[in-house]
């Protein structure tokens, strides 16, 4: 993705792309798969809108970018890596509006301080098109399980508290972030793994 | 001077010159940020963002004569909750029916984690001010990027608060830029004073099973930490400081390392295996942090850190046992807890 795309695509998230170059950042979008991968990233966002704070995106917004993903289709014939794999899902047509509504989502959020003078806050209307369509689908783990070998969850857990003491301050929120947000997808008994996998080949170290 | 000596000279300059160009603004705003982080009583909302998922949570931080106390729920889901306070670290797990609590140490790990942002950092991380003040969340900002330099730590791409310096927005990098994890306020206010009651977990924890660390640390073994090290580590990495303690919910002592760069860090931990137990091999992650263990000599070998997997592998497949290592406790070394001047 080239810088100014990039930059396009942050002002649009930040509220701030005019109207017309919204157009262009559309024509982009259908051409360039990485767009479209960031895109893609930036769309989770509208699942966390699914919370009980009502937010509200526009359906005109939404329908333009959801049209331009679903006008052309763009290189399906790309290497397949794991997350545009699963990129792809997004893609059926159902999907389309969804990752619209996120990205809409994201400039409703970045608009919310500033509700006094931004012509955008137009795009504030409904999110039921949030809700309603955004599916869930989990991203697949591309690292196979291997069979001896696993950390308890509990001591895993004990281990990264631990260490959070260490981290700079960011790192930390970064580390306790995860303690908070983890074990979604792990079995329910705590003696159970979580994630473990083999990475195959082994690092070198830099000296 | 001759003319070739001359062009040698212009052509030295304009080759390393780019690669020590710092630019010392970005550096201020660094520091600036971490004076707020660690001295400003804020409460807000973010998004973290990872992977597929995204969920929202709630930090209110407080300062009260210069002890910090944190309190981080996650407000969908599992309802989880950390409270970090002077002495304890508490993490309520309802999901799992479990309540941790970590001892924090007396000596100030808060400071000593604080990075410095100076030369020997720029030489791992590349650290500018991309473009000029932008508007995020309706605030205006300045747009920091740390950029790795290698593959064995990620950057940061930080929008920092033109008036305050918080971060509004934070991503987690790899080397090539690719996002990892993303933290998005979508609410921060700074506050003259948070009253305590805030700071207190909304669940009781009763009826949930408690993982404590016994209160008495084992006599302290200044010797202990001798006789592990980790031979090769990654560029940048090194010893900043060692313990000896006690992890919830187990009676065993652990040897914790901690390596650093000066921005990234990695714990070690070591300790002995129970018979009975099957040892651990392999890579695990919890949120953007991985941790790989490995047994070594009867040893659980485990290293953890916000770092890429491959740096977590390589410090843990560093680790050695010197066997030979006298067991006389070292004089300089008399305190279990010591820290590893720079």
């Amino acid at each position: 993705m080239t810088d100014p795309v990039k930059e396009q695509l942050s002002a649009c998230l930040d509220g701030e792309l005019p109207e017309t170059e919204l157009d262009l950042l559309l024509r982009q979008v259908q051409r360039d798969v990485q767009v479209l991968q960031s895109l893609d990233r930036y769309s989770l966002i509208s699942e966390a809108l699914r919370g009980p704070a009502p937010v509200a995106v526009s359906r005109g917004f939404a329908d333009r970018i959801a049209a331009a993903i679903e006008a052309e289709p763009f290189a399906r014939t790309a290497v397949q890596r794991p997350s545009q794999a699963a990129f792809m899902r997004w893609m059926r047509p159902a999907a389309g509006i969804a990752i619209a509504a996120g990205v809409a989502a994201v400039a409703v959020i970045a608009l919310q301080p500033v509700a006094t003078d931004s012509p955008q806050l137009a795009l504030v209307a409904d999110n039921s098109a949030v809700s309603e369509s955004a599916p869930s689908y989990t991203v697949p783990t591309n690292v196979a399980t291997r069979d001896n070998g696993f950390i308890p969850a509990a001591r895993l857990t004990n281990y990264v508290v631990a260490h959070s003491e260490y981290s700079s301050p960011l790192g930390r929120r970064t580390v306790l972030s995860g303690v908070l947000s983890d074990d979604q997808d792990q079995d329910q008994d705590q003696d159970v793994a979580v994630n473990v996998s083999s990475t195959g080949g082994s690092a070198e170290p830099q000296r | 001077m001759s003319l070739p000596r001359l062009w040698l000279v212009a052509l030295c300059c304009a080759v390393i010159l780019p690669v020590h160009a710092s630019d010392p603004e970005a550096r201020e705003w660094l520091e600036r940020m971490s004076r707020a982080l660690s001295t400003q009583n804020y409460d807000g909302r973010f998004f973290h963002l990872r992977d597929s998922r995204s969920e929202s949570m709630r930090i209110i931080h407080r300062v009260d004569k210069g002890k910090i106390t944190e309190r981080l729920v996650s407000l969908d889901g599992s309802g989880r909750e950390i409270v970090r306070n002077a002495t304890e670290v508490i993490c309520f797990l309802p999901d799992r029916r479990v309540v941790l609590v970590e001892k924090r140490t007396d000596d100030n790990s808060l400071v000593s984690a604080l990075p410095v942002y100076n030369e020997s950092l720029e030489s791992l991380y590349q650290i500018e001010r991309s473009g000029g003040i932008v508007k995020a969340h309706g605030r205006k900002a300045q747009i920091i990027e740390v950029k790795p330099r290698d593959q064995y730590r990620y950057g940061y791409k930080l929008w920092l608060d033109q008036e305050t310096a918080m971060p509004l927005k934070s991503q987690l990098c790899d080397q090539d830029g690719k996002v990892i994890e993303q933290i998005l306020f979508s609410e921060l206010n700074l506050r003259e004073r948070i009253p305590a009651d805030e700071l207190k977990a909304s669940i009781s924890g009763d009826g949930y099973k408690w993982l404590r660390q016994e209160d008495t640390l084992p006599p302290r073994m200044a010797n202990a930490v001798m006789g592990w090290s980790v031979a090769r580590l990654p560029a940048g990495f090194r010893l900043t400081t060692w313990r000896i303690q006690l992890i919830a919910g187990s009676p065993t002592p652990v040897r914790h390392l901690v390596y650093s760069d000066g921005l990234a860090s990695v714990s070690v931990f070591i300790e002995p295996r129970d018979s009975q137990s099957a040892p651990m091999h392999g890579l695990a992650k919890v949120g953007a942090a991985f941790a790989y263990s490995l047994d070594l000599d009867g040893h659980q070998v485990t290293a953890v850190g916000e770092v890429p997997a491959a740096t977590v592998e390589a410090i843990a497949a560093g680790v050695k046992r010197e066997a030979d290592t006298p067991e006389q406790v070292q004089p300089q070394a008399a305190d279990a807890a010591q820290r590893i001047t720079r």
